[in-house]
């Protein structure tokens, strides 16, 4: 998954193309989209899957397919690839993209849809029209129980392929008609393959911290981290772990972490040093707040402290909900924290 | 759809027709004969025959028998004129031969026999080489009508266009002459499907059997002699045993098809029996059984025999397609004759007796324990090449079927009944006694189903025609084989066939005159829809394929998933469908007696909700529910089309809302379908017979579809034709009220090896090599679904063909359907330690996501019931526990509030964390009883409706009292209602006046009374109402109706008469409301009599119901103020 999305949103072989025509830093086009990957070799992560897509691409008769995964892992440049690959030049007849962008209620599954299912397009053997539902999860049940019955009906000549992040909200009944394939978060060794490729292409200065930074910042998103790599080069000119930080504004996770392991310890006075570094940053507490949630729920600590942790977490949190969003909330959130890992051997 | 629908049963009808076995009734008679039963086979046959001789069929049958033989003499002389040019051969051998002979009267045909001995010997050698394949080819066709899959059918038909429409195709009029012979000799249908199975023989034969000529020469002779003259058999038996000990195998061969001319010889009205009891070929069938290894069963034989004597033409022809289907050696026909006059010595009663009760044991008997749940071995190629064996019983992992295919595809044979050439009985459980016993006297070697399959594994293979056989899957016939040899003109075919049907179709058209003719035309045009080329017939085609040789996969392949690959093509082959108590069982049995359950003298009445054992008789309309994959909507379509139902399909992707129901529908439902013109000759063959199939019915919502539900009722109420409704959610509210109109068939999902044996098979036939502990973890990933199952296997199958167990679990593992829990599971999952421990915090907040604004009203209500593991069983930890889990639910509340009236999305987790993952922490453990609806949203809407109430109640009494509204409902309520009840209840009567007076005083409404008597009604006391009679309310009301009151408020006019039907007459509700207030005062006199006795149970159920509901019965003639509100 990972690696596919890697290849949509920064093909390397385009970007080298690209990159070497357009210049590095005078690109008009979004990285993502200028490294898109329209062939499937591109395409980064989920080998496994991508590969035996890559099969059918040459044989034909794809079954109908639910690509499923988070966001920016290649979903949508899988299936476009697939598609380009079966139908060649045919391509603009043979295929109907739908995403959210479009109206995709159940009328226009009745008309439209079921409509280009029945068109006939000339087509060499084994290859289908291909029907393309982007984000298909966010489809209304109505619409995708218009889908049902035209699936089946029509399988002599029209293919589906749905992308969606959750699949769940796929209806079962669509679920049954598809080949389910799951793309995972890319690994960050993928992602920064890719990056790299892309720092090279684009000729950009960086450090290793700085990429470590964006990394960190996409969590294995891929057109994430292409926006954040071409925000901060554009912006600052040289990928710094810095200026990576500056333009992803956001309280680093990290030393969010090193404060609650202080309040593990317990160690207020160290954990308050670090709230007044990021309070005097000025960073909102609601963003602190938040980090803090999440930090403390991937944590490594004892569950029923955690548990605790979670809960002062969230008064403090509904406090400032209610518009009392002071350091004096946060400290005292620190301090009770603290009390807490006090009382938690006792106990 | 219609269209295709049509085409199906049509093919199906002329596919019996051409196993000699037109009714479907018949069809499945036979069918079972032939697999299961040892002695009743026979007398069932005779019943169908029986029929089939009422019918045309017979005729169809015999003249195709002719036809056949006509065939066989044409394409010998073909074959003389070109045997070694294939192409050349295939188009002239159809013309010349087919003129005269097609053409010619069955005498006529005879003569020709006689007279051409050179034609007939030719003929000879070719069904020395197809015999086999042509016995197989009719079984095929006997198997196809009943459940096989349609391939072999479309193959054959393919060869067919193959050979012969590349003549006809170039030039209509060729085609039409052929077409036109077998309109003249009756059923083409049959004839086509022999003509193509022989055009492939000789192709192998003309490879084969070019010597064999001279050689077979003598038998032809030999049969014509042995038609009219006794003693001229003889003389030809002494030449066909020379030629026997040359080539045993085309002699048997020869044989067979002797007997096959003998039958139709017998049915234009030889008499078999002379025949058979002069025939010296005993003599020498006995000689060639010692030397000979494939010896068949002579039973079957002499059941054949017998049944063609006795019965009429049909019978024996139908006989003789079972030999044929068996592949029996020239020396069955031996065993026939005598057979056949043993057999005549015997009671017909009795016979019929035995077949019954065998038949009924049949029916009871159940199929396959553990399907696919061994391992086939792969033998070496022909090692069962001359054993000849018999099924008998149901075995423990193998279809009765799939053993015989894998019998058939190591070159072994089966025969339905013991003889002494039988090499093998093989057993299962409940075996047919006559079998056992049989074998027992010829002391015949038994063997189980692992025996059977040792025997596979262990043999040394033989290589006598080992690579069509190898080739050919399991259920893959000869013809297949043959086709594939044929490959390359294949293509040439499938790119033919659709012109052939475009060409064949106008011509049936024009030539209608001849029904004949119109029915060789459909058969072609079915098979030009079975064969995969044809895409334009898409719909129809996938149905019509399933389960089949490599060749037609492959070819097919490259346009068809393998869903629709291998769809089931019968009712017999639905997966996990297969028992008698299955739901396509009922659904069969329902559909067929459905005219005579609506329309007949005696209605049935409706069933008690949980009778068991229902068939459904009293509902006009069938709910299919179940989860996806299971087979639900294939079920339907196989059922229709095996009852000849012409099916209106409407499905999600159409907009069925109330209005483009009641037209589409009602239209659709008038309308007849054409092609039976076109197929039938103008003869009322348009089968009237429509099935409605609404498919997804849960998928009618939205505006689009507004009212189609209520729509769908009124039609099943009125419908004059079976509707079929299809869901996935039964529970579903809107289906609710559908399910209490319908024949109620639940699906459950296939159990996994119910499941794996066809998977196997399919896997078998795809290349892919899988174990069955892997293909296991796909079925479990993809939770039963089968369609899905087809789906992962397709693309995992994709790039590596050796599937291993340990991948199949991590891709299941992660294909595994998602599905939406609903808030029951979550509501275990939170609490169960089982279900959760495996789970990180990550997961446990996602639970909470599934629905976050039931799911916590789950955990609330149901918290108490959990039995932590934590306490161990101890009450004060317990309730230590239950107070953290309290807390924090409260907490959780708190963070709810806060997040509606802020908005503040982003405490959403905080919240999962409060209301579901504390608490499941906390209270981890099982739960002791089952998981509730929280009752908070029924009290919700109760205090809703007491607050309403008491607004109403505030607002009447304002001028009289100095309360608030609260206090109406805490203070006033009490109080005033007694001052109207105390009278009632003390002093009856007389107490009306009293009670009218305290009403007038507060200014209240009749119906107010309902709601202070609800209001004030407090759990655990008596509801004053209670003791009084119900004629004393009844004069209560009218009094109080009587005097005019004068309110200080406006009192609303509008009133519901019976708001009981409210719910249903919603659009009919003006025009009552008028009518009302004319007739208030007539009506009100009967509506106390009928509401005395109900008016205790209306006060009862008042409290229940709402207020608004409470008030119906008493109401009379008082127009009511805000009835509708009440209701919900």
């Amino acid at each position: 998954m990972a690696d596919t999305e890697a290849p949509m949103d920064t093909d390397p072989p385009k970007t080298y193309t690209q990159a070497t025509t357009s210049g590095s830093k005078s690109a008009h086009i979004p990285w993502i989209e200028k490294y898109r990957p329209t062939i499937f070799p591109e395409i980064v992560g989920n080998e496994e899957t991508v590969a035996r897509l890559e099969v059918f691409a040459k044989q034909g008769n794809v079954p109908n397919i639910i690509i499923a995964g988070p966001p920016g892992v290649g979903k949508t440049t899988t299936i476009l690839c697939l598609a380009r690959s079966l139908l060649g030049s045919s391509y603009k007849e043979a295929v109907m993209e739908l995403n959210a962008s479009n109206e995709r209620g159940i009328d226009v599954v009745r008309n439209k849809v079921k409509m280009f299912a029945q068109q006939k397009v000339t087509l060499p053997r084994g290859r289908h029209k291909i029907i393309v539902l982007d984000e298909a999860d966010s489809m209304t049940d109505g619409a995708q129980q218009a889908l049902r019955r035209t699936m089946e009906l029509y399988s002599n000549t029209t293919r589906f392929a749905l992308a969606c992040n959750s699949s769940e909200k796929i209806i079962e009944p669509i679920q049954s008609r598809c080949a389910m394939l799951r793309y995972s978060k890319l690994s960050d060794a993928q992602v920064l393959t890719k990056l790299l490729e892309v720092c090279k292409k684009e000729d950009l200065s960086y450090t290793d911290s700085g990429l470590e930074a964006v990394l960190f910042t996409a969590q294995g998103d891929m057109r994430q981290a292409l926006n954040n790599l071409q925000s901060t080069a554009q912006g600052f000119g040289h990928v710094s772990s810095e200026n990576v930080f500056k333009v992803c504004d956001e309280p680093h996770p990290i030393l969010i972490k090193d404060m609650i392991q202080h309040c593990i310890t317990p160690n207020f006075d160290e954990a308050y040093k670090i709230l007044a570094h990021l309070w005097k940053l000025g960073y909102a507490a609601e963003d602190i707040i938040s980090i803090i949630f999440r930090v403390t729920k991937n944590i490594n600590m004892a569950e029923f402290l955690k548990l605790e942790f979670i809960k002062e977490t969230g008064y403090t949190h509904m406090r400032m909900v209610r518009g009392t969003s002071s350091l004096l909330q946060l400290s005292g959130l620190l301090a009770r924290l603290c009390s807490k890992s006090i009382a938690a051997p006792a106990s | 759809m219609d269209i295709r629908n049509y085409f199906s049963p049509v093919g199906a009808k002329k596919k019996s027709g051409a196993s000699s076995l037109p009714k479907k009734d018949a069809k499945k008679k036979n069918v079972i004969i032939d697999s299961d039963e040892d002695d009743p086979p026979p007398q069932v046959v005779k019943r169908q025959r029986i029929e089939d001789s009422d019918s045309d069929d017979d005729i169809f049958e015999i003249t195709s028998k002719k036809k056949s033989d006509k065939k066989n003499e044409e394409k010998n002389k073909n074959k003389s004129k070109k045997l070694k040019s294939l192409p050349k051969s295939e188009s002239p051998k159809l013309k010349p031969a087919a003129a005269a002979e097609f053409f010619g009267s069955n005498p006529v045909s005879r003569k020709e026999k006689k007279s051409s001995s050179h034609t007939k010997e030719e003929v000879i050698e070719v069904i020395d080489d197809g015999d086999d394949d042509f016995s197989k080819t009719l079984a095929q066709l006997d198997e196809e009508e009943t459940h096989k899959p349609k391939k072999p059918i479309s193959d054959s038909k393919a060869s067919h266009n193959e050979e012969k429409p590349k003549p006809n195709e170039n030039s209509p009029p060729n085609k039409i002459k052929p077409e036109e012979k077998h309109s003249n000799l009756s059923q083409s249908s049959k004839l086509s499907a022999r003509f193509r199975a022989f055009e492939c023989r000789k192709r192998e034969h003309e490879e084969a059997s070019i010597p064999k000529s001279t050689k077979e020469d003598p038998k032809l002779l030999h049969r014509d002699k042995k038609i009219k003259l006794a003693s001229t058999e003889k003389i030809v038996e002494s030449k066909d045993e020379s030629v026997t000990k040359k080539d045993s195998h085309k002699e048997e061969k020869a044989r067979d098809k002797e007997r096959e001319k003998k039958k139709s010889d017998e049915v234009r009205g030889i008499t078999p029996k002379k025949e058979k009891k002069e025939s010296p070929w005993k003599v020498k069938d006995e000689a060639k059984k010692t030397t000979e290894n494939k010896i068949t069963p002579k039973k079957e034989i002499k059941e054949s025999s017998k049944k063609k004597p006795k019965n009429t033409p049909g019978k024996k022809l139908s006989s003789d397609i079972e030999i044929e289907v068996k592949k029996e050696s020239p020396k069955k026909v031996d065993d026939g004759s005598n057979g056949h006059t043993e057999q005549e010595s015997t009671p017909q009663d009795e016979k019929k007796n035995n077949a019954r009760e065998a038949y009924m044991k049949f029916l009871r008997r159940s199929g396959p324990a553990n399907p696919g749940s061994k391992v086939i071995p792969e033998g070496k190629p022909g090692c069962l090449q001359g054993l000849v064996f018999v099924l008998s019983g149901v075995y423990d992992s193998l279809d009765r079927e799939e053993a015989a295919e894998l019998i058939k595809e190591y070159g072994g044979r089966v025969t339905t009944s013991i003889s002494r050439n039988t090499s093998y009985l093989v057993l299962g459980s409940e075996p047919g006694q006559s079998k056992l016993t049989k074998a027992e006297q010829l002391g015949t070697k038994q063997l189980d189903e692992d025996g059977l399959l040792d025997l596979i594994r262990t043999l040394p293979g033989k290589e006598s025609k080992p690579d069509n056989k190898m080739d050919q899957s399991k259920a893959s016939c000869k013809l297949k084989a043959f086709a594939r040899e044929k490959k390359p003109a294949v293509v040439v075919e499938e790119s033919v066939t659709p012109d052939d049907t475009q060409l064949v179709k106008p011509s049936s058209a024009v030539s209608t005159p001849s029904p004949k003719k119109s029915k060789a035309f459909s058969q072609v045009s079915v098979s030009s829809q079975g064969s995969p080329a044809s895409t334009s017939s898409a719909s129809s085609s996938p149905r019509t394929q399933s389960l089949s040789s490599q060749e037609i996969a492959t070819r097919a392949g490259d346009v068809l998933m393998w869903v629709d690959k291998y769809k089931p093509a019968s009712v017999k082959n639905i997966i996990g469908q297969q028992g008698d108590r299955s739901n396509v069982r009922k659904l069969l049995t329902w559909l067929k007696n459905w005219q005579l359950n609506q329309f007949g003298d005696k209605k049935p009445t409706r069933p008690s909700p949980w009778a068991k054992g229902d068939n459904g008789a009293f509902f006009k309309a069938a709910l299919l529910s179940g989860p996806p994959g299971v087979g639900k909507t294939t079920s339907a379509h196989l059922v229709c089309k095996e009852l000849g139902f012409d099916v209106v399909e409407l499905n999600a992707s159409d907009a069925r809302s109330k209005r483009t129901l009641e037209n589409v529908v009602s239209e659709l439902l008038t309308n007849k379908v054409l092609t039976g013109y076109a197929t039938s000759q103008g003869e009322d063959k348009t089968s009237a017979r429509h099935a409605l199939l609404m498919d997804e019915v849960d998928g009618m919502s939205g505006n689009e579809d507004r009212g189609g539900v209520q729509e769908l009722i009124g039609l099943i109420k009125k419908a004059k034709i079976p509707i079929i409704a299809m869901c996935n959610d039964r529970n579903h509210p809107k289906i609710r009220s559908l399910a209490n109109h319908c024949f109620d068939l639940r699906f459950q999902k296939p159990r996994i090896e119910q499941i794996r044996g066809p998977m196997m098979s399919i896997c078998f036939r795809e290349g892919i090599k899988i174990k069955p502990e892997a293909l296991d973890q796909v079925i479990l990933g993809a939770n039963q679904d089968i369609r899905q199952i087809l789906h992962h296997l397709t693309v995992w199958s994709a790039a590596e063909k050796n599937l291993q167990a340990d991948d199949m679990k991590k891709e299941a593992e992660r294909a595994k359907k998602n599905i939406k829990k609903g808030p029951w599971d979550v509501c275990r999952t939170v609490f169960t330690l089982s279900e959760h421990k495996d789970m990180n915090i990550h997961q446990k907040a996602d639970l909470f996501f599934h629905d976050y604004s039931i799911g916590p009203l789950f955990v609330q209500e149901n918290y108490p019931k959990v039995m932590p593991r934590e306490a161990g069983g101890k009450r004060v930890a317990t309730l230590e526990l239950l107070a953290k889990t309290a807390g924090s639910l409260a907490d959780g509340d708190l963070v709810e509030k806060l997040i509606r009236s802020h908005n503040a999305w982003s405490l959403l987790p905080t919240q999962a964390i409060f209301s579901s993952v504390v608490p499941g922490t906390h209270m981890s453990g099982h739960l002791s009883a089952q998981i509730e609806f929280p009752r908070w949203l029924g009290n919700n809407s109760r205090r809703n409706k007491f607050d309403r109430l008491m607004q109403e109640l505030h607002m009447h009494m304002r001028l009289n009292i100095s309360g608030s509204k609260l206090d109406v409902g805490m203070d006033y309520s009490g109080p005033v209602r007694d001052s109207v009840t105390r009278p009632l209840v003390k002093n009856g009567m007389e107490g009306v006046k009293e009670a009218v007076e305290g009403m007038t005083t507060y200014d209240l409404l009749r119906e107010d009374l309902d709601a202070l008597l609800e209001l004030a009604q407090w759990p655990g006391v008596k509801d004053p109402m209670m003791n009084v009679e119900s004629k004393v309310k009844a004069a209560f009301t009218r009094t109080f109706n009587k005097d005019s009151h004068m309110s200080p408020f406006a009192v609303p006019t509008i009133a519901k008469k019976k708001k009981v039907k409210v719910g249903e007459e919603a659009y009919g509700e003006e025009e009552e409301e008028e009518e009302e207030e004319d007739d208030d005062i007539a009506t009100s006199g009967m509506i106390k009599q009928k509401k005395g006795a109900a008016a205790k149970k209306d006060v009862q159920s008042g409290k229940e119901k709402g207020g608004a509901s409470s008030s119906k019965g008493k109401g009379g003639g008082v127009p009511k103020g805000r009835g509708g509100k009440g209701k919900k």
